[in-house]
């Protein structure tokens, strides 16, 4: 990590000493949302001369973006696939990833649920369909309703590979475009289910049920968690580059890994890097 | 602790020299590394973006873009290259034709490639030459004006299908449900060569059903139910008076399986039974009434494999017979005789050798023996007696495996018509056909 800063440092410096110009960034709507926007603004306090263009439109477009080269920056919430590597070397780009914040999927339930905690055998089972009823996970009898991202999202995906070893979603989950959608249902229905990102836990109606992770040990998403990775559901966020960022680019990666720009990650509700010691 | 790790960073880089193959094997053990403090978590990600970058350049399969609704893509070719003799002498030997005395040097491919897509579905597409029902063999030195032209080398669509195959299925009742919609290959139990009854190249057009139990009616056996209900002809375009008729032609089958088997080197040993019912149905108009019309067949396949010089040894057979059979004989004769006996059908064969490992020899033996009004003429296999009725007699068969992938076979086939009488068309007084094949598949 020192390393890295390092380079971006020296990068920005040499490239950007009067703080100019346009930086041009495009992908996923879970950092582009509200994080990404809130630490451009902080840095065109301090750098007034720099203009931002985000679009947050998916981690795909993002990805894409930077192969087509018309974005200094990729955000997205999964890594590249090799599909998209062997597509922009294709074209002479080199992906390059950059780990900007973590996020920790969290389980939903509706806040009327007698549910507290879910084994990870428990998450996958339910998730999967094997199980369909709430009693027998301890809850009040009844069929679980599922709710899911949509199938073209990166965390639909995400979800299989880190709760449901890579299985298939039950037939019968509902999808959802978005993490504010899955916890206005999961909210509405006190027999629901859900994932949403850290930053949508406290929305009303829902609470977060805790994880009995590999080692036995109850853990909730939360930085600590993450940190020290005993939650289980936990991933990082990327920013691409095309190669070695260099100048503004260079400059805003460093000021967002900077402890002023995770401070805002962490206020924006994500899991700042954390700082090796 | 040193040593460990200094092992594994060692075992990591050899990863990246190693290249393609190892490089999407790494993660886990990338994941390792960070769990034990080894990596960080930004050098583990850009370790794993070298990996993934080596990957992609170097490996065909970092190549392929597949959809994330697919969870398993399957692509097969099967090529067969083949030698046909035919000698067909019409019930009037010394007539005009159809006296066929012909050799024909001869190809088929199907190239399909099947989809398992999220929640148990899939999605089947098979491509093959030629366009007849029951044949997929287009011939060489027979394509247009000049030589070696491509003219009617041309690839069709054989099957396009939409499936379902669960287990457990509707709320544990079935402990597996196959769906298949579209145009596809039959689920029917049809022992002999080529399928007998239903020749092994008709892709049917509509929608079957398999419903399986497991140890069903006891503990061991397994309980089949199939059903398929078949398009011949959507009448879509066929006048009665001035309206269009748009009644579907239809072909019903049914079939309950009952089988005890077990295998044993990828061989299928034990008892399958397969009572089978089968009738058509048609609007009142006269084009489908001489296809389609009397038309309610009962059929009883069975097959028995035992073990004999460490080779499955399988003994089959089918019993047939068409209720309206009399009636069919009677409409296709002339008025003058009186075939309303010829409502039978059947095959008898035994077949030994599994044709699994490179250097496996099959012997098949088969006798048949198909009456006038017994059977449909578009359903059966068309290289005995070219698919007609009032035909009986044998075919031999003998295949080797030269390798895994790659097969010879020569078979013979031989009938003869039953009524000696009969109208031209309506079975041969002789029908040789003998077929020399060289086959690979992947």
């Amino acid at each position: 990590m020192n390393k890295l800063l390092a380079f971006l440092t020296a990068s920005a410096i040499a490239t950007t000493a009067f703080g100019q110009g346009k930086l041009v960034i495009k992908g996923s709507d879970t950092l582009g949302a509200k994080m990404v926007p809130q630490v451009a603004e902080a840095f065109r306090a301090k750098h007034p001369g720099v203009v931002f263009e985000i679009a947050a439109e998916g981690s795909t477009t993002g990805i894409a973006a930077i192969t087509d080269g018309t974005a200094d920056i990729g955000m997205s919430s999964r890594r590249a696939r090799a599909t998209e590597v062997s597509s922009a070397l294709a074209k002479g780009v080199t992906m390059r990833p950059v780990i900007v914040s973590w996020d920790a999927m969290a389980v939903i339930v509706n806040e009327s649920s007698p549910i507290t905690k879910l084994s990870l055998r428990q998450v996958e089972q339910i998730f999967a369909g094997d199980v369909k009823d709430w009693a027998a996970v301890g809850g009040n009898p009844g069929a679980i309703s599922i709710y899911t991202r949509n199938t073209s999202s990166g965390t639909y995906q995400d979800w299989k590979d880190l709760a449901m070893k890579r299985r298939d979603y039950a037939p019968s989950s509902q999808k959802m475009a978005g993490n504010e959608q899955i916890a206005a249902e999961v909210g509405k229905n006190p027999s629901g289910i859900g994932y949403v990102g850290i930053a949508y836990i406290n929305a009303p109606g829902v609470k977060v049920v805790g994880i009995v992770n590999a080692a036995g040990k109850l853990v909730m998403p939360a930085a600590e968690s993450v940190h020290d990775r005993s939650y289980p559901y936990a991933r990082p966020n990327f920013f691409y580059t095309n190669g070695e960022p260099s100048g503004l680019t260079a400059e805003f990666i460093e000021y967002l890994l900077s402890a002023e720009g995770q401070d805002m990650v962490a206020k924006s509700g994500f899991v700042p890097v954390p700082t090796k010691s | 602790m040193l040593k460990l790790t200094s092992k594994i960073l060692a075992t990591v880089i050899a990863f990246c020299g190693a290249g393609a193959a190892w490089a999407q094997d790494s993660g886990p053990l990338i994941d390792l590394l960070v769990r034990k403090g080894v990596l960080g978590d930004q050098e583990a990600e850009e370790l794993r973006a070298e990996l993934l970058k080596d990957f992609a350049a170097n490996s065909p399969a970092g190549k392929l873009d597949l959809s994330a609704r697919v969870n398993r893509l399957t692509i097969a070719l099967d090529g067969r290259i083949r030698y046909q003799y035919d000698n067909e002498v019409t019930n009037s030997p010394g007539a005009a034709g159809p006296n066929n005395d012909r050799s024909r040097y001869r190809y088929r491919f199907r190239l399909a490639t099947t989809a398992l897509l999220n929640n148990n579905w899939n999605l089947g597409l098979r491509l093959e030459t030629a366009e007849g029902a029951t044949s997929t063999n287009d011939d060489f030195g027979a394509s247009g004006s000049t030589n070696f032209a491509k003219t009617g080398n041309t690839a069709f669509v054989g099957q396009l299908y939409v499936g379902y195959a669960a287990n457990n299925a509707l709320g544990g009742r079935v402990d597996h449900l196959d769906l298949r919609l579209g145009k596809h290959q039959h689920p029917f139990f049809v022992p002999g060569v080529n399928g007998f009854y239903i020749d092994s190249d008709i892709n049917v057009e509509g929608i079957s059903e398999q419903l399986t139990w497991f140890d069903a009616p006891a503990k061991g056996w397994t309980l089949a139910l199939r059903g398929g209900q078949y398009l011949l002809a959507n009448n879509s375009r066929t006048t009665v008076g001035t309206a269009f008729t748009n009644e579907p032609s239809v072909w019903w089958v049914g079939q309950a399986e009952l089988s005890k088997t077990h295998l044993f080197e990828n061989n299928a040993y034990g008892t399958r039974i397969a009572p089978t019912i089968m009738t058509f149905t048609a609007p009142n108009i006269v084009s489908d009434a001489a296809s389609y019309d009397n038309f309610l067949v009962f059929l009883l396949p069975v097959e028995h494999t035992v073990r004999f010089r460490n080779q499955p040894l399988s003994i089959y057979a089918t019993y047939g017979v068409n209720f309206q059979g009399g009636m069919k004989a009677n409409r296709i004769y002339p008025a003058t005789e009186n075939p309303s006996s010829y409502n039978q059908m059947g095959n008898f064969g035994l077949r030994w050798g599994g044709a699994r490992n490179p250097g496996d020899l099959q012997l098949t033996a088969e006798y048949r023996y198909v009456e006038s009004g017994a059977y449909a003429t578009f359903l059966a296999d068309s290289d005995f007696n070219a698919g007609r009725t009032n035909g009986a007699g044998y075919i031999v068969s003998g295949s080797y495996l030269i390798t895994d992938a790659v097969t010879g076979t020569v078979t013979f086939f031989h009938a003869e018509n039953i009524d000696k009488n009969s109208p031209s068309g309506i079975g041969f007084h002789r029908a040789d056909v003998l077929q020399v094949d060289l086959s690979a598949r992947f």
